[in-house]
């Protein structure tokens, strides 16, 4: 895997997308890693009870995903300082989702070289269901 | 625009104890959970999974945690806290009770083998109208402390429940 440096970065410069759809077996395998046991994740017949139209992912397994994206851009030599995420819709098992971002802004702050990001989530309608930013320390060539 | 009168009572103010510090919860940084959490992601990067890896391309000469890794210590998703019960008493139809938000910031990497103390407080109950009715988020702040007592990441999470104002909760 490359390694990003920060005089590499250009604002407005998109991140490579990375497509993921989750099964509800991995659903399941994210619970049991993550210690969250809200029943619309895994219970069928209760996710319906509530209103949902299957069972739901968990929003912290698509902010995985975003988090998965970044690194997978930037390279190992990388430190997430901020990442945040809100969710706009619910997403199902089986759809395609597509992991995007975007750099908004690049500053050395405190001898770090920081990029800003904007990332989101869109189902297979197109749609977007996850937003949110992240503030990441990359390595500088000088 | 038609003013409709706060969901929130203070008795449900009250249940969450907004404010006040609910206890200290300590987890262990394994290597072995950040191993299962980067599997059960699908993420096969060898900075969460390898030792080597990580020393040798990683910015910190350690394994760190991912950077989602904070929530599986937050002590409400695990339900070691449980005071969000009163969003259930609510007497109006629920039209939606799902995760709303997540941020984080470190101060510091969380690494393998830290042992890491989370203190959970909420802070405040947001209400506003959106798609689902009334909605309702009940906002918590978490901090992670390392073995050593120093700063490690501090969180803002909420979920949230919308209720629809025109149809009463079936008794």
């Amino acid at each position: 895997m490359g390694q990003l440096f920060y005089e590499d970065v250009q604002v407005g410069a998109e991140i490579p997308s990375l497509k993921r759809a989750a099964t509800t077996e991995q659903l399941v395998r994210y619970h049991a890693a993550a210690g969250d046991w809200d029943r619309i994740h895994f219970d069928y017949p209760y996710a319906r009870s509530v209103g949902f139209p299957d069972v739901i992912l968990q929003g912290m397994l698509k902010a995985g995903w975003l988090a998965q994206m970044i690194t997978d851009w930037a390279g190992p030599k990388i430190w997430v300082k901020k990442f945040g995420t809100q969710y706009r819709h619910i997403d199902v098992p089986l759809d395609t989702l597509t992991c995007k971002g975007r750099v908004t802004n690049k500053s050395v702050k405190d001898g770090e070289h920081l990029v800003v990001l904007e990332i989101w989530v869109q189902n297979g309608k197109g749609e977007v269901t996850t937003s949110g930013a992240a503030t990441v320390r990359l390595p500088a060539r000088n | 625009m038609v003013q409709i009168r706060s969901i929130v009572t203070d008795e449900m103010r009250k249940a969450l104890r907004i404010g006040e510090e609910l206890g200290s919860y300590t987890y262990e940084v394994g290597r072995s959970w950040i191993r299962r959490f980067a599997s059960a992601l699908g993420d096969p990067n060898p900075v969460w999974t390898d030792e080597e890896s990580a020393k040798k391309q990683g910015p910190f000469e350690a394994l760190i945690a991912p950077p989602t890794f904070y929530i599986v210590m937050d002590p409400v998703e695990t339900k070691e806290v449980n005071l969000q019960g009163f969003l259930d008493h609510i007497p109006y139809r629920r039209t939606i009770l799902a995760n709303a938000f997540n941020e984080v910031e470190y101060f510091q990497p969380m690494k393998a083998g830290d042992v890491i103390t989370v203190t959970t407080t909420y802070t405040e109950i947001i209400e506003k109208d959106g798609r689902s009715g009334r909605l309702v988020f009940p906002v918590r702040e978490n901090v992670y402390r390392n073995q050593r007592g120093e700063l490690v990441a501090k969180s803002r999470c909420s979920h949230v429940a919308g209720y629809d104002l025109s149809q009463n909760k079936e008794s």
